[in-house]
């Protein structure tokens, strides 16, 4: 162990700090940063004034909203589960698509730089694009209702799990595929034996938080028409009916929470 | 049974790990690779399984060559049986299956995507435990298990390949000097019994001579050094480790004091 008293103080020196704190670089930084906010608050319309004005309002809505309309909840069990319903197909489809794309697009695993180029292409598109916006063009294409929603989540969490699923095989330890393909173990094989019990846990991790997430996203989706809890949710509002809002909010942050809890538990259970 | 002609190695980048290496290893032998890190040790034994295509020269096999671009390149592989310094089990499988994965090039491929072995694999695999004493360890999680068991549980899974050759990159070098002796012990046991020609490359010298029948040194890439392990004398280890004149000194002096 070394001792403080031991060393000799004149021979160990702290070498002086290279730069000083504001350097060019640094204030020019700070000079760009604060351009970007104010330029940002003013296309934003950003505005105090507008926020203290508007408080009365936002205090009267909310007492409006008030006591929640308890008696709504028996009607709004079958939209909570179609909502969940929703989640779980739309989860479902997603992993279906970013399976092959996610071992495709890891630089370890995929079988040409022509399929990792394409399926990374495909992946980003998908989560470029919102499921809102997946979602209204479903709507458009098989009508109102769930269905829609199950499409536009499967296509825009596929891109996200694909991504999730890619970084997953990337960062695999590569000595046992090492291993594998030395007793002459072909591709296939080593895939199965070697990356994919590697890589299992994470794979269910990710997949069980966008369930979670798409539970959340599809009580979005009903305000475009994709059925669900969100669908009452707009249709409260756009009768005024406030107090079943409230009630709706309600059910919706229970739903949420009692997902949050099942989907930890299984994640525990499996890892 | 393993010849090496002409062999170079040189990565992209320049570095020349391998230059013109000629060896011929016998049925039976136990050949001690010595040599400082980045000596081509490595290099060498990846050269005679195919995970490194050479860049120049050939390597034979059993009379088979090795081809690493080589469609039939399995056919070679599965004779010869390769355990790692960092042992390279699946940790999330069990030993039993981490075992079998020696037996897959030997299978068809639809049955090894679902998991599924012949009962005589399942046979040899529980055989290959047992020589390796970890029969009752087979349906433990291969990361439940001690170095020096995880080491023993590779040499059970190359042990199932019914190989020819075995290849061993620093079998003991992350193991402790009991298990380090076992894995030895156990190699040496191979050797004899079963015929097995041994490739094993090691840092610990004196164990490497007591077990060794060949010694090969290795100093930048090439051949420094083959004589029988009873003939290696000091001056010989010297010139090997010529760098720091006083490293196998140092090295010998720990494995004495452990």
């Amino acid at each position: 162990m070394l001792k403080l008293v031991d060393y000799d103080h004149s021979r160990v020196a702290v070498p002086p700090r290279e730069k000083r704190f504001f350097t060019w670089q640094r204030i020019l930084v700070i000079l760009l940063m604060m351009a970007v906010y104010w330029y940002s608050a003013v296309g934003s319309e950003l505005s105090f004034t507008a926020l203290i004005q508007g408080a009365p309002h936002i205090v009267d809505i909310i007492s409006r909203m008030l006591p929640p309309n308890f008696l709504l909840v028996r009607s709004l069990i079958k939209p909570t589960l179609e909502t969940i319903q929703v989640a779980v197909w739309g989860t479902t489809l997603a992993v279906v698509i970013a399976l092959p794309l996610g071992f495709l697009a890891a630089r370890n695993v995929t079988p040409h730089p022509v399929f990792y180029m394409i399926s990374r292409l495909i992946l980003n598109a998908q989560r470029a694009i919102s499921e809102l916006v997946f979602a209204l063009i479903f709507v458009a294409a098989v009508g109102l209702g769930p269905f829609p929603g199950v499409l536009a989540l499967a296509v825009h969490s596929a891109g996200q799990l694909g991504k999730f699923y890619a970084e997953a095989v990337e960062n695999i330890d590569p000595g046992p595929v090492e291993a594998l393909e030395a007793t002459g173990a072909n591709k296939i094989q080593t895939l199965v034996f070697s990356v994919v019990p590697q890589v299992l846990p994470e794979f269910v991790t990710y997949t069980l938080y966008r369930w979670e997430v798409n539970v959340r996203a599809a009580t979005v989706l009903g305000l475009v028409g994709a059925g669900g809890i969100g669908f009452e949710l707009m249709k409260s509002m756009r009768l005024f009916k406030y107090q079943d809002t409230s009630m709706i909010l309600l059910v919706i942050l229970l739903t949420v929470s009692v997902l949050d809890y099942v989907s930890s538990r299984i994640r525990k259970r499996i890892i | 049974m393993i010849s090496i002609t002409n062999l170079s190695k040189e990565y992209p980048g320049g570095v020349r790990a391998l230059v013109n290496v000629n060896l011929e290893v016998k049925k039976g032998e136990f050949v001690v690779l010595l040599g400082l890190s980045g000596s081509g040790k490595s290099t060498l034994l990846r050269c005679v399984n195919g995970l490194l295509q050479p860049t120049i020269g050939n390597v034979t096999v059993a009379g088979l060559k090795v081809n690493s671009r080589s469609k039939d390149l399995y056919k070679v592989r599965r004779r010869i049986g390769m355990i790692f310094q960092q042992f390279n089990l699946v940790k999330r499988l069990s030993v039993l299956d981490n075992v079998l994965c020696g037996r897959l090039a030997y299978c068809s491929v639809v049955h090894s995507c679902f998991r599924i072995f012949s009962a005589a694999d399942r046979e040899l695999a529980m055989y290959a435990l047992e020589k390796v004493g970890l029969q009752d360890k087979a349906y433990q999680r291969a990361d439940q298990l001690s170095g020096g068991q995880q080491q023993r549980v590779g040499i059970a899974r190359a042990l199932v390949q019914q190989p020819e050759v075995l290849l061993a990159d620093e079998p003991t070098a992350s193991l402790d000097p009991k298990s380090s002796r076992m894995i030895m012990e156990i190699l040496s046991r191979i050797n004899k019994e079963d015929g097995l020609t041994l490739l094993v490359s090691m840092h610990n010298v004196d164990l490497g001579l007591e077990y060794a029948s060949r010694v090969v040194g290795l100093r930048h890439g090439r051949v420094v050094l083959d004589k029988p392990a009873n003939d290696v004398d000091r001056d010989d280890l010297e010139w090997i480790y010529d760098q720091s004149a006083d490293s196998p000194e140092e090295e010998l002096a720990c494995v004495k004091a452990s």
